[in-house]
């Protein structure tokens, strides 16, 4: 679940919520504790899956921030993820984001270690997308060591560019564009990515166009995305629909889509729907409990291309 | 806060996102969607708006504004206080430098309010609301519940300094003290005067 802007809950905090955020602020300087805590009791899409504790995320995120006169803010931003952790084990960093920058007005540019301008794109509502990616641009990479990032933030345009350097690593050269606008209940987007991967000659390029728009009980959307590998010249495409009813104040219904389809050779285009529904506490709607259904027509060939059962998960998240 | 007589009492709406924490001098937490009632005359809430800022739901996270002090007379009415809806980091930038709130009655009718940020620096997380209001009211912010020097006739009137609390510590500022007993003076009669000579003369 990632990109819509979920317009039909309410986006205030019921009463009893402690102050959010904010740890320490004195003479310009600010410190923001942020977290995410979402733990799923998970049966995945798959053949013969058994049920399994699953841990999506487990965040700590810290911002700091310095005023340094003239309109000018100094940020930082190290978040830890300890996901990976919690589920095997494994060694290695937990690092997620960590990044400085400087913000002017309604513009900000940072680097270090932190996601692509196309992370933005994709308006998927599902917990877990498990048969396909959530888009061309979550199919290709949203994120890098050495980004530098420019966000430009005016009252109803959202524009994001990044670049991933060329660097020494292996983790190859990427330029991400992302531009959003809302009209009225209406919000356009379209994204678009120019990928070379280490090792590759040419470049794979990913655009897409997305839109959602508020019936105020309801919001739908969808999006487009496609790309293009010049190494290959086979193109691969996705498109996403997804529909969030706020059946009441603390509970969203949503029901959508998800189908991949490629020109390369043999391939066969899959399709993955899902279904959930999300119950915010009145007194607390940070927390939240949640359960889903999804299913997809993906015919495994690890297990003579039996198509995969239904997954289904429940799960609880905190966010403070 | 609870008057017997229900009638002559004003009420007052939080609106979402909002979260009060004194409420005339008194902690009070009440929440958005409450309704909480108020004796009738000047009215001092401190208040803050919590709300998700983001721009995805899995990106979005709680924050809250700046605590403010609201200041406003009312009688009789029932208000709505509420915020602008706030969904982003400079939506809510912009709340807390604008500080815009909107005040009205059940009709509709603006009520003209004082607002004011309650600082606190340093640690946020465990805040004194109570005291630091005490404090605030000693200041010259318009959203200040005060007992201002009034301006005293013929009298040399620097800018009004804040009061000085009884038994606070360090010296009470002496111009300040010139100045009240000035205006006091001023406002006596002849009698209460002639009073205040002669404590004068026989505390010496």
């Amino acid at each position: 679940m990632k990109k819509l802007l979920l317009a039909v809950a309410v986006s205030s905090v019921a009463a009893g919520s402690a102050s959010a955020a904010t740890i320490y602020e004195k003479d310009g300087f600010t410190y923001k504790l942020n977290g995410d805590f979402q733990v799923q009791m998970r049966q995945a899409i798959g053949i013969d899956e058994r049920a399994e504790v699953e841990y999506d995320d487990l965040e700590l995120k810290n911002y700091v921030s310095y005023d340094v006169g003239n309109n000018l803010t100094a940020f930082g931003r190290v978040d830890f993820g300890f996901k990976k952790a919690a589920e095997d084990g494994s060694r290695g960093s937990n690092l997620e984001e960590a990044y400085v920058g400087m913000k002017y007005g309604v513009a900000s540019f940072s680097f270090g270690k932190q996601n692509f301008a196309g992370d933005e794109f994709g308006v998927e509502e599902a917990y877990e997308v498990e048969t396909i990616d959530e888009d061309r641009f979550d199919g290709i990479e949203t994120s890098g060591d050495d980004t530098v990032r420019v966000d430009v933030e005016l009252d109803n345009v959202y524009i994001a560019a990044s670049h991933e350097m060329d660097a020494k690593d292996t983790d190859g050269e990427y330029y991400d564009l992302f531009a959003a606008t809302d009209i009225a209940d209406l919000t356009l987007a379209a994204a678009y990515q120019q990928a070379k991967k280490a090792g590759n000659a040419d470049s794979l390029d990913t655009w897409g166009v997305s839109a959602s728009y508020d019936f105020g009980f309801m919001n739908l959307a969808a999006d487009y995305s496609l790309t293009d590998d010049n190494n290959t010249n086979f193109e691969t495409e996705q498109y996403n629909v997804a529909a969030v009813f706020g059946v009441a104040s603390t509970t969203d219904v949503a029901v959508g889509m998800g189908n991949k389809d490629s020109d390369a050779t043999g391939y066969e285009d899959i399709t993955e729907w899902y279904a959930n529904v999300t119950y915010k506490f009145p007194e607390a709607k940070n927390v939240r409990v949640f359960a889903e259904v999804a299913d997809s027509d993906y015919k495994d060939p690890k297990a003579n291309n039996e198509e995969v059962d239904m997954g289904m998960l429940a799960g609880l998240r905190v966010k403070f | 806060m609870i008057s017997a007589q229900a009638s002559a009492d004003t009420t007052l709406e939080l609106g979402s996102c909002l979260q009060t924490h004194v409420v005339n001098g008194q902690e009070m937490t009440a929440g958005a969607g409450e309704s909480i009632t108020l004796g009738n005359g000047t009215q001092q809430l401190v208040v803050d708006c919590t709300a998700n800022l983001g721009r995805s739901d899995d990106d979005t996270f709680p924050e809250t504004s700046e605590a403010f002090v609201l200041l406003f007379k009312a009688a009789d009415a029932n208000l709505t206080l509420s915020a602008p809806e706030l969904q982003t980091r400079r939506d809510m930038d912009s709340f807390n430098r604008k500080q815009n709130f909107r005040l009205v009655t059940d009709t509709g009718t603006p009520v003209n309010y004082q607002v004011d940020v309650l600082e606190k620096e340093g640690f946020q997380v465990f805040r004194d609301y109570p005291e630091e209001l005490a404090a605030f009211n000693r200041t010259e912010s318009p959203a200040a519940l005060l007992s201002r020097l009034p301006a005293s006739s013929g009298a040399n009137t620097n800018s009004a300094k804040p009061l000085p609390e009884a038994g606070s510590q360090g010296a009470v500022d002496q111009e300040t003290v010139r100045q009240m007993l000035r205006y006091w003076y001023l406002q006596a009669d002849t009698e209460t005067r002639n009073e205040w000579k002669n404590w004068i003369q026989s505390s010496n």
